[in-house]
């Protein structure tokens, strides 16, 4: 744990029993070596790396050139600055490669960035250096010199930020890096986690990841692999958007198990808004909410794709649910094939817009993309082990905590509590939302489908749909209601009703 | 020779009665109208010319001056016609006529007398000024009468009412028509005549409308209860026919809201009036509307659809397709009930409580939430398309139902759904109830009232409470709960608010954008 320095206490709510233990050794143990020369330091990467245009592929060579961030800054401030920086790129990128003296924090940069290159000329660095080489001028555009010398002025603010977001930031030189990302081409150098930095470093690490616009049956599915993996150990991996990735977190959190939100902007500007609370969740259930970008920047068109390699980057597997043909889900899966990492879709109908872009993929892709056909076979396929035995373990204590946690907001504790099967939950209704869960159990329905299902009066269906809701246990929109929490069938279930 | 006559023009959903002074002096020919006539007024010129030809009388080769009075309020349409003709005619001499005499009516250039919208208020402003007679168009009699109070003559043509002047100013009684009758005989016998008038357009029977009994449910809480109600749902799932059933499943009016009613079916002048006017309106314009149109205004201070719907139905189809401002200038009447129109020199009040049902897709392609992945729309573009109704209409709404497409077995299905007579009867019953405890339907009633009204217990308390934060609904939130919960519990012939009926309103509640798939979990 030894580098990773949490910035600021996290706000009361969101701290879980889980997090609280973790966060307090951590913060005990940087204060153990306070070191304000590496404090200062990261601060200092938090500064350069907000400013806009500032990718991890300058910042490498500036580090290299500079020899620290703060080396950086320091220039930056004087008056001469941009021509400065400009130049110092200019020479010093030439010879990157061969290494000058690096300062103890860059040391892991630096190493890393001598291994990649040594071992194969790989994309990030080869492209510096033939920017500088054979360019002949600065690999430092004057506009981005210029934003860089602004941003010394503001640097506060970004550091002041993530301050009082109460996030965690975790440099590529911190040990607590997750090692899986830093496998993968170009990591991000900096990571701004709320949550759980452990998480990150789990032992087992799925993506599960889909369309914005999925059909019922792929939200259905989302969740049943979510909590299936979940249950079987891995972390779930997904990228917080409304559809697909929401299913799989919110199954997952359903749970009290931990899952891994990336976001595609900064933790500032949240998106999308309508997952504020399923967020909040998240982190409430030791799961982490991590950014790659300053929290201040706003999510837009091109950081998705780059949001993406992350996911895939912090996964071993990526599961695409549903995909339509231009669906973002297939650069994921892209991505996860590039990083030398598994990949499997749920194929589907094809007819299904929403599966098609799965089906492409599959085909286009054999041998490599690999086929879901169960939840079962699929955490098998992963060598996930038993479900039953891991859910028994982490699992409880982290739902357990949250049931105690979470305040008493109306839903019964009962129902949500990990453990309680639908059997006890189904008892624990009354004799018309019973028979109302049963009718749903059998698939999304409209009120008109209930009430074919049960024979109850229409007045009677509506009132116990709301008290199932208030439970947890229905969620509708647009007039179609789908069973949620314990009613939503488990894929153990589905798996026997079958053979 | 100076004559004078009274008649009356429309001013607003109020008659203005005038005065109208013809002078037929000697001198260059000619045919003048002074005070503050508008262009319907002028173009009486050639009218009054032609009638006066056309029906045998001379028209006199002189020099003619009519003066409205009062001078300074300006007048309009052709209310006037039949007053200035026999102005002239009495005042060249051809006809002899005194008496208080009042006369309203359109001429045609053959002589013909036409009914003008607005006889009643019309009338019933004369009678207010104890006019004691008036001479209407034949067709506009029995509408006339319904004022009361005053005498009402009707004729077929100039000539007629020529003669029928003449005749009462020489006190002969020949052919007097008979003292008619006051309004509220007039009803019963014309209620009738309503009924089938009613059952001719009363729109298709609920019977029709297969599935969707979240819809109907919605539709009958808010007939119920005269809420306000929103209906989200794909092209083809049944909105627009189910609001088309409203018509069948109204109540009639009450005898104060018929006299309004009436006076406003009057002034629109869009059909023959025989009796007051029983049935509730509903009036479903186009998304194309006007802004004048909607809520009134024009060169002569029409009423618009919001005052047309009065005490009735307003049915806006493709809500957001409607004209942003037109949806805003909603927002006066809803609130309060009437619209308070004012141009440069002239200002009217129109009545205009009517109850808002709207029919609307639930983004741009119209499939959003089949779940069939056949929606391509971002999001974000649904959540704009919605957001095209601005919070403050939003707010008025206490129904907001999700309509589902129709499966082919609902709709092939044996089942027959229950028809309009029943339901109508159970709105029928709810709002009398309604109206014996509060005096007026539940979406009227008073916040204090309405809690009042519930008749909370402790447990109920909670309940709705917990409704509450479930979605973190805010105070008006909590108030259309209870309003529709209230209207649950009536249609109901509950006295309390039951923690059913509660659970019945919350399914009706705004549909929020922050909601997501994981509403469920926490």
């Amino acid at each position: 744990m030894l580098g990773v320095q949490s910035l600021g206490p996290l706000p009361p709510r969101r701290i879980a029993e889980g997090v609280v233990g973790e966060t307090s050794r951590v913060v005990e143990s940087v204060r153990a070596r306070e070191d304000t020369e590496a404090s200062s330091e990261r601060d200092a990467w938090v500064t350069l790396l907000a400013v806009p245009g500032l990718g991890p592929i300058t910042f490498a060579a500036l580090l290299a050139a500079l020899g620290s961030a703060r080396a950086v800054l320091n220039l930056a401030a004087q008056p001469a600055g941009p021509a400065c920086l400009r130049e110092a790129l200019a020479g010093v990128a030439m010879d990157a490669p061969d290494g000058g003296d690096g300062g103890a924090p860059v040391a892991g940069m630096r190493g890393h960035l001598e291994a990649e290159a040594g071992e194969a000329p790989s994309a990030g660095i080869v492209a510096i250096d033939s920017r500088a080489r054979h360019g002949g001028r600065s690999a430092l555009g004057a506009d981005l010199a210029r934003r860089i010398c602004e941003s010394v002025e503001l640097g506060a603010r970004a550091v002041e930020q993530v301050r009082s977001l109460g996030l965690t930031v975790v440099t590529l030189d911190d040990p607590g890096y997750p090692e899986r990302l830093r496998r993968v081409e170009m990591p991000p150098p900096l990571l701004f986690v709320r949550g759980s930095i452990d998480c990150l470093a789990a032992s087992h690490s799925i993506a599960v990841v889909g369309t914005r616009w999925p059909s019922d049956k792929g939200r259905l599915f989302a969740g049943w692999i979510g909590s299936g993996l979940a249950r079987a150990g891995a972390v779930v991996v997904s990228g917080l958007a409304v559809g697909i990735d929401g299913a799989a977190h919110a199954a997952v959190v359903g749970e009290g198990l931990a899952t891994v939100a990336v976001l595609g902007g900064g933790h500032a500007r949240l998106f999308p808004r309508a997952h504020e609370r399923l967020a909040d969740a998240i982190v409430a259930a030791g799961g982490a909410v991590v950014a790659e970008l300053a929290p201040d920047t706003p999510a837009s068109r091109g950081t998705f794709p780059r949001r993406n390699r992350l996911v895939s980057g912090l996964a071993d597997a990526t599961v695409v649910v549903e995909a339509g043909r231009r669906s973002g889900a297939l650069i994921t899966a892209g991505w996860a094939l590039e990083q030398g990492r598994e990949c499997f879709l749920v194929p589907g109908p094809m007819d299904s817009p929403t599966s098609a872009g799965c089906n492409a993929f599959l085909r286009s892709f054999p041998g490599q993309a690999r086929v879901v056909c169960g939840v079962p076979e699929l955490i098998e396929d992963l060598d996930l082990g038993c479900a039953e035995d891991a859910a028994g373990g982490a699992g409880d204590s982290v739902g357990a905590a949250l049931a105690a946690n979470s305040p008493d907001s109306g839903g019964a504790p009962s129902a949500n509590a990990v453990g309680a099967g639908r059997g006890a939950v189904l008892a624990s209704l009354g004799p018309v939302e019973r028979t109302l869960a049963e009718a749903l159990v059998r698939g999304p329905a409209t009120a008109d489908d209930l009430a074919a299902r049960t024979s109850l009066p229409g007045a009677a269906i509506l009132s116990a749909l709301t008290l199932l809701e208030l439970r947890g246990l229905v969620t509708g929109s647009y007039g179609r209601y789908c069973p949620a929490g314990h009613l939503a069938r488990r894929p153990e279930d589905h798996h026997r009703g079958r053979t | 020779m100076l004559a004078s006559l009274l008649s009356a023009t429309l001013q607003g959903l109020d008659g203005r009665p005038i005065r109208v002074e013809v002078d037929v002096a000697p001198g260059l020919p000619g045919f003048t109208i002074v005070g503050l006539a508008d262009t319907a007024l002028q173009e009486a010129r050639e009218r009054v010319r032609g009638a006066i030809r056309n029906s045998g009388y001379e028209y006199p080769p002189r020099r003619i001056t009519v003066n409205l009075a009062p001078a300074d309020m300006r007048k309009s349409g052709a209310s006037l016609d039949l007053a200035m003709a026999l102005g002239i005619l009495v005042g060249s001499e051809q006809v002899r006529a005194n008496g208080r005499w009042a006369v309203l009516g359109e001429l045609s250039l053959g002589g013909e007398l036409r009914p003008v919208p607005g006889l009643l208020p019309m009338v019933a402003a004369l009678a207010r000024r104890h006019v004691r007679r008036v001479l209407v168009p034949v067709e506009g009699a029995d509408e006339s009468r319904l004022a009361g109070g005053i005498d009402v003559v009707p004729a077929a043509t100039l000539a007629e009412a020529a003669l029928v002047v003449r005749e009462s100013s020489r006190g002969r009684r020949r052919n007097r028509p008979p003292r008619v009758e006051m309004a509220a005989e007039v009803g019963d016998e014309t209620e009738m005549l309503q009924v089938g008038v009613a059952r001719e357009d009363a729109g298709p029977d609920l019977a029709e409308v297969r599935g969707q009994l979240e819809g109907r449910r919605a539709l009958e809480l808010a007939l119920a209860g005269g809420h306000c109600m929103v209906m989200v749902g794909p092209p083809g799932s049944g909105k627009t026919l189910l609001a088309r059933t409203v018509p069948g499943l109204l109540p009639p009016l009450d005898d104060e809201e018929a006299r309004v009613a009436t006076v406003i079916a009057s002034v629109a002048g869009s059909t023959q009036i025989r009796g007051l006017v029983r049935r509730r309106p509903f009036r479903a314009p186009h998304h194309t509307i006007s802004y004048a149109a909607m809520v009134g205004g024009g060169p002569r201070m029409s009423p618009g659809e919001v005052t047309l719907a009065n005490d009735g139905v307003l049915f806006l189809d493709e809500l957001p397709e409607f004209d942003r401002a037109t949806l805003e200038a909603l927002r006066q009447p809803l609130e309060d009930g009437y619209v308070a129109i004012a141009r440069v020199g002239r200002a009217a009040v129109f009545p205009s409580r009517f109850q808002l049902i709207a029919a609307m897709n639930p983004c741009p392609c119209g499939h959003a939430g089949e779940g069939d992945g056949r929606c391509r729309c971002r999001p974000s573009v649904a959540d704009r398309y919605a957001a095209r109704i601005s919070g403050p209409v939003r707010d008025r709404i206490d129904l907001w139902v999700h309509m589902p497409r129709v499966r082919a077995q609902e709709y092939v299905g044996a089942t027959a759904p229950e028809g309009s007579a029943s339901v109508a009867r159970r709105i029928a019953e709810s709002r009398e109830r309604q109206i014996e405890r509060g005096g007026c339907c539940n979406s009227r009633l008073t916040g204090r009232a309405l809690r009042a009204a519930c008749a909370f217990g402790p447990a109920e308390q909670d309940h709705a409470i917990r409704l509450a934060e479930m979605e973190g609904w805010s105070a008006r939130g909590i108030e259309r709960l209870l309003r529709v919960a209230r209207t649950a519990a009536d249609l109901d012939g509950s006295v309390r608010v039951e923690a059913a009926h509660l659970d019945e309103a919350a399914r009706f509640r705004s549909p929020s954008s922050r909601r997501s798939e994981f509403a469920a979990v926490v």
